[in-house]
C-alpha cells in the first residue's frame, strides 16, 4: 500500500512529475552517452597496440602513447634475441606524415605498418595490393576517413610524404580518435614513406616463447637494454590509454559530462521529489502519528524516486542507442558496450536512492504531535 | 485489558517569562470498557493529554504507564511501536490519505502495523463501521460523516487497546456525529477498549460514561456517569 501511495501521489503531483520524468531522461541519455565516449575514447586510443600480435613492445624512452613513438635503433630487435625466453622479435614503424590527393587536398596522417607476422587484427596490406595487381605503395584507410582522403573504392594515387602510394582498400574499425586518419602499410613502404635512416624503426614487438612468463622476460629484457621502454602489451595499452585520458585532460572532459548529467538528474529528481514530499507532509506527518517507522516513510519517498528513476530511465536508455547511431557520423569510433546500459541503470538507482535520501528529510523528521494541533 | 495510569504529570512550553503550564501535575487513570470524555475550555490542556496519551509527546515530569511500562521513560523509537501497535487515532479533520480509497487507507495503517491479511482485516472494519458497501470509495468521494466512519475503522482495525479521538464530531452534523459518537461508544463496551475522546462538542456527553473537566491543565472534575 505504500507503493500504491507512492504511485498515486505522484500521479497527482502533476507537471512537476513531468519535470522529474525528464531530468531523468537527460541524465540517463547524458551518462549514457558520455559514458560511452569516455570508454570508446579509451579503447580507440590503445586500439593499435591491442591489435597488433605481440607479448611485449620495446620504445624510445619516456614514450607515453603509441601516437608518440619515436625512432629508436632496428638492432634492439636482434638484441632482444639474445635474451633468454625471447622467442622471435619484428619491427614496426608509425609516425606521422603528410599526405596530398591528387585534387591537390593535404593532410596530415598517421602511418603505420608492422611486419607481417605481427600484424595482427591489422590490415594485410600486402596481400590487398597483391589483389590489386600492385607489389608494392599499397595504402589502406578506415572506411571513416575514405570522404576526407577522396576515396571512392577505386585505385587512386596519393602523395604520402612527396612519394607515391595507392590507396587501394577501406577497412572498418580503426577510426582514428586524434582526426588524422591512420592510413596502414606494408612495413617496408612505411618505411620509405617516412623517410627513416635503414637502421632505424619505431617500436620493436616480441614474442615470448611458450610457457615463460612475459613479465619475467620484460624484467630480463629491462635489465639488458637500459635506454629504452619495454612494455608487455597491457601495459602499453593501459600507459596509451591513460596518457590519453588522464593527461591531455580529454577523459577528465568527457568524464565530467557524465557526472554532470548524474548531478542534473540528481538535482531534479530530489527537487522534484522533495516538493511532493513537502505537498504531501500532512500524510507523512499521520503515518508517524499511527506508528509508521523511518523506514515506512522513506519507502514511499523511495518508491517514488524509483518510479521516476525507472520510468524516466527506461526512455534515457532506449535513446541511447539510436542517438550512438546518428553520433556516429561525427564520432566514428563511438561503441555503446551492452554493459554501458548495465552501468547507467545502477548509477540510476544510486541516483534515485540518493535523491529520496534527500526528499525524505522533511517526511522523516515531522513531528507527529502535528496530526492533533492542525 | 489494562489500565493507563498518569502519576504526576506536568508539562509546560516556552521558557522564561514565555513559560506556560499546559498541564499541571495530572494524576488519573483510564480504564477499558469506559467511554470518556476530555471537555474543557480552549487552553485548558486537552491536546496535550491526548498528545502523551498517545506517546506523541513527552511530559516534563510524571509517568504514563501502560501494561507495567512507563512509556515517558522509552525511547523515540519504542515510542513509534507503542503507537503503532498499542493506539488508534481519530483526527478532527479526518487525516485520510486522499489518493487511496476507504479500504485502501486501512489497509495502509494495517501495513505501517505490520498486519498481514491486511484486506479482510479493512473489510471487516468497514463492515463494523457501515461502509463495507463503500469501501472503493476514495475520501474525496465521501461524505464528512463517512470519512470520519472510516476514520474510526482505521483506528480500530489493528484492534487497539487505546483508541483516542480529537474533536471527531466537529466537523459532522447532529445525525452523522451521533452516528460516530455511538461508535465510539460501542468500540470502548462492546471491544472493552480504552476510548479517551478529546471534545467541545456538548452532543457528546449524553453518551460519555465517565466525563473528564479540564481547566488550566488541571482536572477540574471527575464525573462517572450511566450513559
Amino acid at each position: 500500500m505504500k507503493v500504491t501511495l507512492a504511485v498515486r501521489n505522484l500521479r497527482r503531483s502533476g507537471g512537476r512529475l513531468w519535470v522529474s520524468l525528464f531530468g531523468i531522461v537527460f541524465a540517463t541519455f547524458l551518462m549514457g552517452v558520455q559514458g560511452s565516449l569516455l570508454y570508446s575514447f579509451s579503447l580507440a586510443a590503445s586500439r593499435i597496440v591491442d591489435s597488433v600480435d605481440a607479448d611485449l613492445w620495446i620504445v624510445g624512452k619516456g614514450t607515453p602513447t603509441f601516437d608518440y613513438v619515436s625512432p629508436i635503433a632496428e638492432r634492439y630487435a636482434v638484441l632482444s634475441l639474445g635474451v633468454d625466453g625471447v622467442r622471435d622479435a619484428g619491427r614496426g614503424i608509425a609516425g606521422w606524415a603528410p599526405i596530398q590527393r591528387p585534387n591537390g587536398d593535404r593532410t596530415l596522417v598517421m602511418l603505420i605498418g608492422v611486419e607481417s607476422r605481427y600484424r595482427g587484427r591489422l590490415p594485410t596490406v600486402a596481400e590487398l595490393a597483391a589483389a590489386r595487381g600492385l607489389s608494392d605503395s599499397g595504402l589502406v584507410i578506415d572506411a571513416s576517413d575514405a570522404s576526407t582522403l577522396g576515396y571512392d573504392g577505386t585505385l587512386q594515387t596519393a602523395q604520402v610524404a612527396a612519394r607515391r602510394g595507392y590507396f587501394l582498400a577501406e577497412t572498418r574499425g580503426f577510426a582514428s580518435f586524434l582526426g588524422s586518419p591512420l592510413l596502414f602499410t606494408d612495413y617496408i613502404d612505411a618505411h620509405r614513406f617516412l623517410r627513416l635512416e635503414r637502421t632505424q624503426t619505431s617500436f620493436v614487438v616480441l614474442h615470448v616463447e611458450p610457457g615463460r612468463s612475459t613479465a619475467a622476460v620484460r624484467d630480463a629484457l629491462r635489465s639488458r637494454l637500459t635506454d629504452v621502454d619495454i612494455w608487455t602489451t597491457n601495459e602499453f595499452s593501459a600507459q596509451s590509454r591513460m596518457f590519453w585520458l588522464v593527461q591531455t585532460g580529454a577523459g577528465g572532459a568527457l568524464s565530467i559530462a557524465a557526472i554532470l548529467g548524474f548531478g542534473i538528474g540528481l538535482v531534479l529528481v530530489a527537487q522534484t521529489i522533495y516538493s511532493i514530499t513537502a505537498e504531501n507532509i500532512e500524510e507523512y506527518a499521520t503515518m508517524k502519528a499511527m506508528g509508521a517507522s523511518n523506514g515506512d516513510v522513506q519507502t514511499v519517498v523511495l518508491a517514488q524516486s524509483l518510479i521516476c528513476g525507472i520510468v524516466g530511465g527506461l526512455v534515457g536508455l532506449l535513446l541511447i542507442g539510436p542517438a550512438a547511431t546518428v553520433l556516429r557520423f561525427i564520432v566514428a569510433w563511438l561503441v555503446v558496450p551492452y554493459w554501458m546500459y548495465f552501468i547507467v541503470a545502477a548509477a540510476l538507482v544510486l541516483l534515485c536512492v540518493l535523491a529520496s535520501l534527500i526528499a525524505a528529510r522533511p517526511a522523516v523528521r515531522v513531528d507527529p504531535g502535528r496530526v492533533f494541533r492542525a | 485489558m489494562p489500565d493507563v495510569e498518569l502519576h504526576a504529570v506536568s508539562l509546560s512550553f516556552g521558557a522564561g517569562a514565555a513559560r506556560a503550564t499546559a498541564l499541571d501535575c495530572i494524576d488519573l487513570r483510564l480504564e477499558p470498557g469506559i467511554f470518556t470524555v476530555i471537555s474543557g475550555p480552549s487552553g485548558s490542556g486537552k491536546t496535550s493529554l491526548i498528545s502523551i496519551l498517545g506517546a506523541m509527546i513527552t511530559p516534563d515530569s510524571g509517568s504514563v504507564v501502560v501494561e507495567d511500562e512507563d512509556i515517558t521513560k522509552i525511547a523515540p523509537v519504542q515510542r513509534s511501536v507503542f503507537r503503532r501497535e498499542k493506539i488508534g487515532y481519530i483526527f478532527q479533520s479526518f487525516r485520510l490519505m486522499p489518493a487511496l480509497n476507504a479500504e485502501e487507507n486501512i489497509r495502509l495503517s494495517l501495513e505501517i502495523r505490520r498486519f498481514d491479511r491486511r484486506r479482510q482485516r479493512a473489510l471487516e472494519a468497514l463492515e463494523i463501521v457501515g461502509l463495507a458497501a463503500k469501501a472503493h470509495l476514495r475520501p474525496d468521494q465521501m461524505s464528512h460523516g463517512e470519512k470520519q466512519r472510516v476514520a474510526v475503522a482505521r483506528a480500530i482495525a489493528h484492534r487497539p487497546i487505546i483508541v483516542l479521538a480529537d474533536e471527531p464530531t466537529a466537523s459532522l452534523d447532529a445525525s452523522n456525529g451521533a452516528q460516530v459518537t455511538r461508535l465510539l461508544a460501542e468500540v470502548a463496551h462492546d471491544r472493552e477498549r480504552i476510548v479517551a475522546v478529546v471534545t467541545h462538542d456538548p452532543r457528546i456527553l449524553p453518551t460519555a460514561q465517565r466525563i473528564i473537566r479540564l481547566e488550566d491543565g488541571r482536572i477540574a472534575g471527575d464525573q462517572r456517569c450511566h450513559a
